[in-house]
């Protein structure tokens, strides 16, 4: 019913397409050596006492529980062929890039994957995770999925960021393979509330976010190059998620 | 002589913290919220903190990060709320390109430090931006 009214949500929505402003040409560092202006406006610091984001813990709810473990249940976390454990396997600098397009192409023969692969592949099931999520959300309340697309399209940006090839198991459009029916969702949670209000729905996908920033942090050690920046990334915009969700009413 | 890939990536991340301490300085004052100017007061101490964190990583690999300009270019002029909302939302971006380097480059803690500070970086480039970036820190970096 309310649950438009937020200017910052339609802005979200409004301005994915062109909000991509090409920051690496203008970041003012790159400056630092030209001095154009007259001597420093530091004189006056904003300096003053904290006052940060506060990231509440708010019990999760039944129904997000339940899409996790949906999720969980159907993203592979460990292929079967992971004959090495990530971390043990010497990784040469010229493999820690991003997932190798050579091991996907639908050969029959078995190889086993890089140390990146399976990290990549292990960040990837925890994004299709979150994808599940985000649909048995809109499944079960549709009157969130419009505030909630753009944050799931950030998820399937990150799964085919690590996985080029990868398709989501589900589409918003479509009826969740892996997420529970909606009326188990909706009757699974707690029983002194029939029905979650919009920020406590909001409050318990902050929380998986927050998880799945935390777990990128551990995913980032065993990486290198360019595929730890992508994971580290991956997890700063998992906490910008956690950091609006929190506060979204 | 020259540094090592972590030595590079971290001296460039401080003087994008530098950057960003003035950036704040320039901006602070045009935001047009209370709230917005308590973030941007918080923000500004959190970039200052990091130039002495980063300093002392510095110090222990035998570096020494240049010191602040006293004046930066900015790339638009910052007159009023939205523009300084833009400027600092390109601050944060530049911030989590620079701790996105580090990350790449460093291992341990550093590299789990960087990334942490990548995160607090995308938090506050959302909240300046009020949309989404799926890659902080990698924006315009990424193909496709």
């Amino acid at each position: 019913m309310a649950t438009r009214h937020s200017k910052l949500w339609r802005s979200v929505q409004r301005s994915r397409n062109g909000s991509s402003v090409s920051c690496r040409s203008v970041p003012i560092c790159a400056a630092r050596s030209k001095q154009v202006l007259e001597p420093p406006v530091r004189s006056r610091p904003l300096v003053g006492r904290r006052s940060m984001l506060r990231l509440m813990g708010v019990a999760a709810l039944g129904l997000v529980a339940s899409c996790r473990s949906g999720g969980q249940a159907t993203a592979p976390a460990t292929p079967a062929a992971s004959t090495t454990p990530p971390s043990r396997t010497p990784r040469p600098a010229a493999t820690s890039t991003l997932p190798s397009t050579t091991s996907v192409s639908p050969t029959p023969t078995v190889s086993a994957l890089s140390a990146d692969e399976l990290v990549a592949q292990r960040v990837a099931a925890a994004e299709q995770a979150m994808l599940a999520a985000y649909d048995a959300v809109a499944l079960a309340h549709p009157e969130l999925a419009g505030r909630l697309a753009a944050f799931r399209a950030d998820h399937l940006a990150h799964l085919q960021g690590l996985v080029p090839a990868a398709t989501p198991s589900t589409t918003p459009s479509t009826t969740p393979a892996v997420s529970p029916p909606a009326s188990s969702a909706a009757s699974a949670g707690p029983p002194l509330s029939s029905a979650p209000t919009s920020a406590e729905i909001f409050q318990s996908l902050a929380n998986l976010e927050r998880t799945a920033a935390a777990a990128r942090l551990g995913d980032v050690a065993t990486t290198t190059g360019s595929l730890a920046r992508l994971i580290a990334s991956i997890g700063g915009c998992e906490a910008a998620h956690a950091a609006l969700l929190s506060v979204a009413t | 002589m020259s540094d090592s890939p972590v030595v590079t990536a971290l001296l460039a991340a401080a003087a994008a913290e530098n950057a960003a301490v003035y950036g704040y300085s320039v901006a602070g004052a045009k935001l047009a919220t209370g709230q917005a100017k308590n973030a941007a007061r918080t923000a500004y101490d959190a970039h200052r903190a990091q130039v002495q964190t980063l300093t002392q990583w510095l110090a222990g690999l035998g570096a020494t990060p240049a010191p602040a300009a006293p004046v930066y270019r900015l790339p638009n002029p910052v007159v009023d709320n939205p523009t300084a909302r833009s400027l600092l939302a390109a601050i944060e971006e530049s911030i989590a390109a620079a701790y996105a380097d580090v990350v790449g480059v460093a291992s341990g803690q550093l590299q789990h430090d960087a990334a942490l500070e990548l995160q607090a970086a995308a938090i506050r480039e959302a909240q300046w931006r009020t949309t989404l970036v799926p890659f902080p820190g990698l924006v315009g970096r990424l193909p496709g």
